[in-house]
C-alpha cells in the first residue's frame, strides 16, 4: 500500500515507513499543492486531519507537517513535511483543497510567523490582537513585552519563593527594531461591523461568558429578526499554552498537562500522549495494563458522554429539566468507580509510560457490575424518553442538519460524523491496546440532526459498557507496567498517535531530540474542528437553534485553546 | 347564629348607606386582599422550590426556617433589599422604573375581583370576594393582558439586546394565548348563563371541566403560557437571552417581577379552579362547616399548583414560532369549535 | 406523549430519596486509593529530592526538620509542600525510593493566606520520632561519625605508614643498590 503511494511525481525528498498505517514523506514546498492533490483525488485522502510546526532552530528551518487521512477508503496516515528557511517562511495554503485547514493555518501563523500564501482569512486565532507578532512558540522566543511601555517581562524567582514577572530595561532594543514588524489586519470588531449590511440587522453576543455552558468562546451572531443570517466564532479565551510549556518539562512531568487539556476526558489524552511515547520509546505495555487502559476509556467515555448529554439537555429547558439531573445522579457512580481505581475524580494522571499507575483494587469487578447494570437501564430509559417526547423532537429534528459530504468537508469527527452516516471511529481506524480482541459496533445514524448526535452519543454508552464488561471478563493477571530506565530519554524521532476521545479524534504528535524533554509536542483535539465548523452550521438558524445546535455538538473549549 | 346576626346587621347598615359601605369594603378589603396575595404567592414560591427538589431528587431550601426551610423567601428578600439600585445607561428611566409597578398593580387590580373561597353559614355560602362585579369573569381577562405591558415595557426600556428579544417574545406569545383564553370563558359564561364568577362557581352542578373537557385543556395549556411557565417561558430563556425581559433589572425590583410572576401564578390556579373545577363546591365537612368551602377550595387550588410546577420539572421548551404557530394555528379554532360545543350543549340540557 | 415524561418525573418524586450530600454535616466516603494531602514518614525519609525534582510545578522545597532520621536523612531535609500549587498528581509518591511519601483521604485545605497553605513536614509527617528518639539516634549518628572520622584516621595513618615504608625501603635499595 504505502509503496504504491511513493509511485508519485518524483519530487519526494525522503520518506519513512513506519507500519501500514503510518507513512512520514518529506515534499519540495514548491510542489506541495501538487501533491496534496494528487493525494486527495486518486488515493481518497479526503480528511485533513491537522498541522503542525516545528522549529528547527539548529538546521535554521521552519517544519510544517501536515496530517492526511481518509474517512474509511483505507487506514493509511500521511505525514507530510515541508521545511522552509527561518528567514522569510512561505507555505502555500491547502484551503483551496481542504476547508478545514483554515484554522490550522491560522494557527501555525500566528505561533510561529510562517506565512501561508493564498490564505483567505490570515488572522489570529489563540492570540488577542496585541500580542500577534512575535512568534511565540519559536525557540528563541524571550517574552511577551509589556504591551504599554513595550519592554519585555522575563520571569524571576521573587523572595518569598513565587516567581514574578520583572520588566528589563530593553526599550533600546525596542526602539531600534528589534521587535519584528506587525503585520496589518482589521480587527475582529471590524470584520463583524463589515457585514452589517441594512437596518434591521444587529449583531447579539453570545459572548465568552454565557449560557452554552462548556467553556469560553465568543459567538456574535448577526441576526435579523429571530433568523441568524451570520456567525462569527473566535476562540482563545482559556488558551494556557501547553504545548510550550511540555516543552520545558520532562515527559514524565508532561503527563499532568495533558490531564488537563480536556478534563472530562483525561484518561484519553494521557493515553494519546502515552501511546505516542511509547510508540518512541519502542516498548508496548504489558496486557493486563492495556486492559486496564481500555476499562478506564470506557468508562471517561460514558461519563463523558452523560455529562455533555446532560448539560445539553439544560440548555433546552433550563436546569430545571429534571432527566438532567438524573444523568448527573448517574454519572456520580461511574465517578466513583473511576476514583476508586485512580484516586481522582477527573483529572487522572493514571496512565504512565509502559502501563498504569496502579492496579484495579480488589472486588472491583463486583462492585462495577451491579452499576453497569443500572446504567444500562438507565441510559435505555433516557433513550426511550427523548424519543418519545413530542415537544423534544419539535426543536430537536432537523436541526443543524449536516449531510456527510459536508461532514466530511468541514472535518468534524466523532459523534457529529457518526451521526451524519460514517462509520469512522478511531477504534476500529487506527486500533491500539487490546480494541481488536473486543466485540463492539460503530453507532452511526443517518438524520445528520442533533436529535441524532444526541442519540449516537447514548447509543455509545450502551456500546462502552458491553466493552467494559468484555474487560472484565477477559482481564489476564500480570505486571501492570513494563520496567523502564529511570530517565526517560527517547531516541530521536516522532511518533503520532491517535485515540478515539468522546467527543472526536484526537491525536497526539511528539518529536524528540534525544534530550529528557519533548522539542515539540502538537495536540490535535477533535473539538478544533467542530468549532471551525460551527459558523456555516449555525446560518440561517433561529436564535434559539443556536443553543440547540452548539450544544447538541459537545464543546469542550479548554481542548481547543489548549 | 352568633354569625348570621352579625350579618344581619351589616346587610342592613350596607342597605342605609351603600356609598360608604363600598368604599369601607374596598379599603379593607384592599388591605386583607394584599396580605393574602402575597403571603400565599410566598407559599406558592416555597410549595415550587420544595416540589421541584423533590422531582429531582434532592431537598429544597432546609437550612434557612428549619428543616423545612419556611423562611428562605424572607431570607432572600432581605438579599434583595441590600442590593445596589442601578438604572443602566440609556436606559428610559421612567418606563424602567414603572414595569416592575405596573405589573403589581395588574395583579392587584385581578385580585380584586377574583372570590378566594368561600364560608357556609347556614347553608348558604357568602363568598370573600372585594368587588362582586357581574362581569368579573371577563373583568379578570382582561386584567390580566395588561401584564403584556408590563412585560414589553420591561424589556424595551432596558437598552440591551436580550431584554428586546425577551420583550417581542413575551408579547407574541401573551397575545397569541389571550384569544383563546378569552373564546374558553366565554363559553364558560355561555353555559352558566352569567358572567359573574361567584355565580359561575354556584351554577357548576357538574363540573365544566367534564362538561366542556376541550375547553379545560385549552384554557390550561393557554394559562400556562400566559403565566409564562414552561414549556412556555420564552421570554426569560436562560440560556439563549441569559434573563429576557428581566436581564437588566437588579435588587428589589427584579424581586417584585420576579414575584408578581407567582403572584400571577396563583390567580391564574384560582381562576382555573373557579372556572372548570367547581371552585368551592364540596360536600360539608363535619365539624368545620363554616370553613368547608375553604377546603375544598384551596384544595383544588393546590392540585393545579402541583400540577404546574410538575410540568415545569419535566419538559423542555418549545421555540418562539412553535409557540405561536400552535396558538394561531391550532387553539384558536379548537377553542372556536368549543365555543359552538358550549352553545349546542347549553342550548340542550341547561 | 408528553406524558411520558411527566409519568416519569412523578415516579422519581414518589419513589426516589434525596441525593444531597449532606455536607458537612455527613462527610463523603473516599476509596482507599484517594489522592489526598501528603503523609510523610519521617522515619524513613532519606532526603533525596527526587520528589521535589519531579513535581511539574515545583511546589516540594527540601527544608531543615528536627524529627527525622539523623542516620538516613544526612542532611537533615525534608519536603515542604505548597498546596496553593499542587495538583495533587501523585508523581512525587511514584518517585520517592523509599515509599515514605503517600497520599491520604483528607482534602480540605483552606487558609485565610497564601502562606498558611504551604505544609511543612510538621503538618504533613504522620511518623516521626519523639524528642528523645531523635536525641538517642543523633548520639548515634554522632557515635557513628566519631568511629568513621576514627577509622578514616587510622587509615589514613596506616596509609602514610605504608608511603613511609615504601619510601624507606626506596630510600633503602637506591643504598643497597648502591653498595652492591
Amino acid at each position: 500500500m504505502s509503496a504504491i503511494q511513493s509511485a508519485f511525481p518524483g519530487a519526494v525528498l525522503e520518506s519513512r515507513v513506519e507500519s501500514d498505517r503510518r507513512l512520514w514523506i518529506t515534499v519540495d514546498p514548491k510542489r506541495l499543492v501538487e501533491i496534496t492533490q494528487f493525494l486527495r483525488d486518486k488515493k481518497d485522502f479526503d480528511h485533513y486531519s491537522g498541522a503542525a510546526g516545528v522549529d528547527r532552530i539548529n538546521e535554521n528551518l521552519f517544519e510544517v507537517v501536515e496530517i492526511l487521512t481518509s474517512h474509511g477508503a483505507h487506514q493509511v496516515v500521511v505525514l507530510m513535511k515541508v521545511k522552509v528557511p527561518r528567514d522569510k517562511p512561505s507555505v502555500r495554503s491547502l484551503t483551496g483543497l481542504y476547508w478545514n485547514a483554515n484554522w490550522y493555518e491560522r494557527e501555525i501563523w500566528e505561533m510561529f510567523g510562517i506565512n501561508f500564501e493564498g490564505h483567505p482569512e490570515l488572522y489570529p486565532l489563540l492570540l488577542p490582537d496585541e500580542l500577534v507578532g512575535y512568534w511565540p512558540w519559536r525557540k528563541d522566543f524571550k517574552g511577551y513585552p509589556d504591551t504599554t511601555t513595550g519592554e519585555r517581562a522575563i520571569e524571576q524567582v521573587g523572595p518569598d519563593g513565587y516567581t514574578e514577572f520583572k520588566i528589563m530595561p530593553h526599550t533600546e532594543l525596542i526602539k531600534a527594531g528589534v521587535l519584528p514588524e506587525r503585520p496589518k489586519y482589521p480587527t475582529f470588531r471590524e470584520r463583524e461591523e463589515a457585514e452589517i449590511k441594512s437596518d434591521s440587522e444587529m449583531i447579539m453576543h453570545m459572548g465568552p461568558q454565557h449560557a452554552i455552558v462548556p467553556g469560553p468562546f465568543l459567538l456574535d451572531l448577526l441576526i435579523e429578526g429571530e433568523r441568524v443570517k451570520k456567525a462569527f466564532l473566535d476562540v482563545g479565551y482559556i488558551h494556557k499554552g501547553i504545548e510550550k510549556i511540555m516543552e520545558n518539562r520532562t515527559y514524565l512531568q508532561g503527563i499532568v498537562y495533558t490531564d488537563r487539556m480536556c478534563y472530562l476526558a483525561s484518561i484519553t489524552n494521557n493515553e494519546a500522549y502515552c501511546g505516542a511515547v511509547e510508540r518512541l520509546l519502542g516498548i508496548t505495555p504489558p496486557e493486563r495494563a492495556q486492559y486496564i487502559r481500555v476499562i478506564l476509556a470506557e468508562l471517561s467515555r460514558i461519563q463523558s458522554h452523560l455529562l455533555g448529554t446532560g448539560e445539553f439537555l439544560t440548555l433546552l429547558g433550563a436546569a430545571t429539566y429534571s432527566p438532567f439531573q438524573y444523568m448527573i445522579i448517574d454519572r456520580e457512580d461511574i465517578v466513583y468507580l473511576m476514583e476508586s481505581i485512580t484516586g481522582a475524580r477527573i483529572t487522572h494522571t493514571f496512565v504512565r509510560f509502559g502501563g498504569v499507575r496502579n492496579d484495579l483494587p480488589d472486588g472491583f469487578a463486583d462492585k462495577a457490575r451491579p452499576i453497569l447494570k443500572r446504567m444500562r437501564e438507565r441510559t435505555e430509559e433516557y433513550m426511550d424518553l427523548l424519543h418519545s417526547d413530542p415537544i423534544y423532537t419539535r426543536r430537536m429534528r432537523g436541526i443543524g442538519v449536516l449531510s456527510p459530504g459536508d461532514a466530511r468537508r468541514l472535518g468534524v469527527s466523532g459523534p457529529p460524523l457518526r451521526a451524519s452516516d460514517t462509520p469512522y471511529d478511531m477504534r476500529r481506524e487506527d486500533p491500539i491496546l487490546v480494541y481488536p480482541d473486543l466485540d463492539f459496533k460503530v453507532v452511526t445514524r443517518k438524520a445528520g440532526d442533533a436529535e441524532a448526535r444526541v442519540e449516537v452519543r447514548l447509543e455509545e454508552i450502551l456500546e462502552s459498557i458491553h466493552i467494559i464488561e468484555q474487560c472484565l471478563d477477559q482481564i489476564p493477571d500480570g505486571p501492570i507496567q513494563e520496567k523502564l530506565p529511570k530517565k526517560i530519554k527517547p531516541e530521536p524521532g516522532e511518533a503520532y498517535y491517535r485515540v478515539e476521545d468522546p467527543r472526536g479524534e484526537m491525536g497526539i504528535y511528539v518529536v524528540s531530540d534525544g534530550s529528557e524533554k519533548p522539542y515539540r509536542v502538537k495536540v490535535r483535539g477533535p473539538v478544533y474542528a467542530y468549532m471551525q465548523a460551527l459558523p456555516p452550521l449555525l446560518e440561517g438558524a433561529y436564535v434559539a437553534d443556536v443553543v440547540a445546535i452548539a450544544g447538541s455538538m459537545d464543546a469542550c473549549t479548554s481542548e481547543v485553546d489548549r | 347564629m352568633y354569625l348570621s346576626t352579625i350579618i344581619e346587621t351589616v346587610s342592613a347598615w350596607a342597605a342605609q348607606e351603600p356609598k360608604i359601605y363600598a368604599l369601607a369594603i374596598g379599603l379593607i378589603g384592599a388591605a386583607i386582599i394584599s396580605a393574602v396575595i402575597n403571603i400565599g404567592a410566598m407559599a406558592v414560591v416555597w410549595l415550587e422550590r420544595k416540589f421541584l427538589g423533590d422531582i429531582q431528587a434532592r431537598f429544597g431550601p432546609n437550612r434557612v426556617g428549619s428543616r423545612w426551610g419556611l423562611l428562605q423567601l424572607g431570607a432572600d428578600a432581605i438579599k434583595l433589599f441590600t442590593k445596589e439600585d442601578s438604572i443602566p445607561r440609556g436606559a428610559d428611566k421612567p418606563v424602567y422604573v414603572w414595569a416592575p409597578i405596573i405589573a403589581s398593580i395588574t395583579t392587584m387590580l385581578v385580585a380584586a375581583a377574583i372570590p378566594f373561597g368561600a364560608l357556609r353559614i347556614d347553608g348558604k355560602d357568602y363568598p370573600l370576594v372585594v368587588a362582586n362585579m357581574d362581569i368579573s369573569a371577563f373583568y379578570v381577562e382582561a386584567a390580566l393582558s395588561i401584564m403584556t405591558i408590563a412585560v414589553f415595557m420591561a424589556g424595551f426600556s432596558s437598552n440591551n439586546k436580550y431584554s428586546m428579544l425577551g420583550a417581542f417574545r413575551g408579547i407574541a406569545r401573551m397575545i397569541a394565548y389571550e384569544v383563546p383564553m378569552g373564546v374558553c370563558v366565554i363559553a364558560v359564561a355561555l353555559m352558566a348563563h352569567s358572567l359573574n364568577l361567584v355565580e359561575i362557581v354556584e351554577s357548576q352542578t357538574l363540573w365544566y371541566a367534564f362538561a366542556q373537557p376541550l375547553g379545560f385543556i385549552i384554557f390550561t395549556i393557554a394559562l400556562v403560557t400566559d403565566l409564562g411557565r414552561i414549556p412556555f417561558d420564552q421570554s426569560e430563556a436562560e440560556e439563549e437571552i441569559i434573563a429576557g425581559y428581566t436581564t437588566e433589572y437588579g435588587g428589589i425590583r427584579w424581586g417584585l417581577l420576579y414575584f408578581q410572576e407567582y403572584i400571577n401564578m396563583l390567580l391564574g390556579s384560582i381562576l382555573l379552579v373557579l372556572l372548570f373545577l367547581g371552585g368551592w363546591n364540596g360536600p360539608s365537612i363535619p365539624v368545620i362547616t363554616v370553613l368547608s368551602p375553604m377546603v375544598w377550595f384551596l384544595m383544588k387550588v393546590l392540585i393545579v399548583l402541583i400540577f404546574l410546577i410538575w410540568v415545569r420539572g419535566s419538559l423542555v421548551r418549545f421555540r418562539i414560532d412553535q409557540v405561536t404557530d400552535l396558538g394561531w394555528k391550532w387553539m384558536l379554532p379548537l377553542s372556536l369549535v368549543n365555543l359552538a360545543w358550549a352553545a349546542f350543549v347549553g342550548l340542550y340540557f341547561a | 406523549m408528553v406524558l411520558k415524561s411527566l409519568k416519569y418525573t412523578l415516579k422519581t418524586a414518589l419513589t426516589t430519596t434525596e441525593v444531597t450530600r449532606l455536607y458537612p454535616e455527613v462527610m463523603m466516603e473516599l476509596p482507599a486509593n484517594e489522592r489526598g494531602i501528603h503523609e510523610l514518614d519521617a522515619t524513613t525519609c532519606i532526603g533525596c529530592g527526587s520528589c521535589a525534582r519531579i513535581c511539574p510545578n515545583s511546589c516540594i522545597e527540601m527544608v531543615p526538620y528536627k524529627y527525622g532520621n539523623p542516620l538516613k536523612n544526612r542532611k537533615m531535609q525534608f519536603p515542604q509542600i505548597d498546596y496553593g500549587r499542587c495538583t495533587f498528581c501523585g508523581l512525587c509518591v511514584d518517585e520517592c525510593p523509599v515509599s515514605c511519601l503517600k497520599m491520604g483521604k483528607k482534602t480540605e485545605i483552606a487558609g485565610w493566606e497564601r502562606k498558611d497553605i504551604v505544609y511543612g513536614p510538621d503538618r504533613i509527617a504522620v511518623k516521626k520520632f519523639s524528642e528523645k528518639e531523635v536525641a538517642e539516634l543523633e548520639a548515634e549518628a554522632k557515635r557513628q561519625a566519631e568511629e568513621k572520622k576514627k577509622a578514616a584516621a587510622a587509615a589514613a595513618k596506616e596509609k602514610a605508614a605504608k608511603a613511609k615504608g615504601k619510601e624507606n625501603k626506596a630510600k633503602a635499595k637506591p643504598d643497597e643498590g648502591g653498595e652492591a
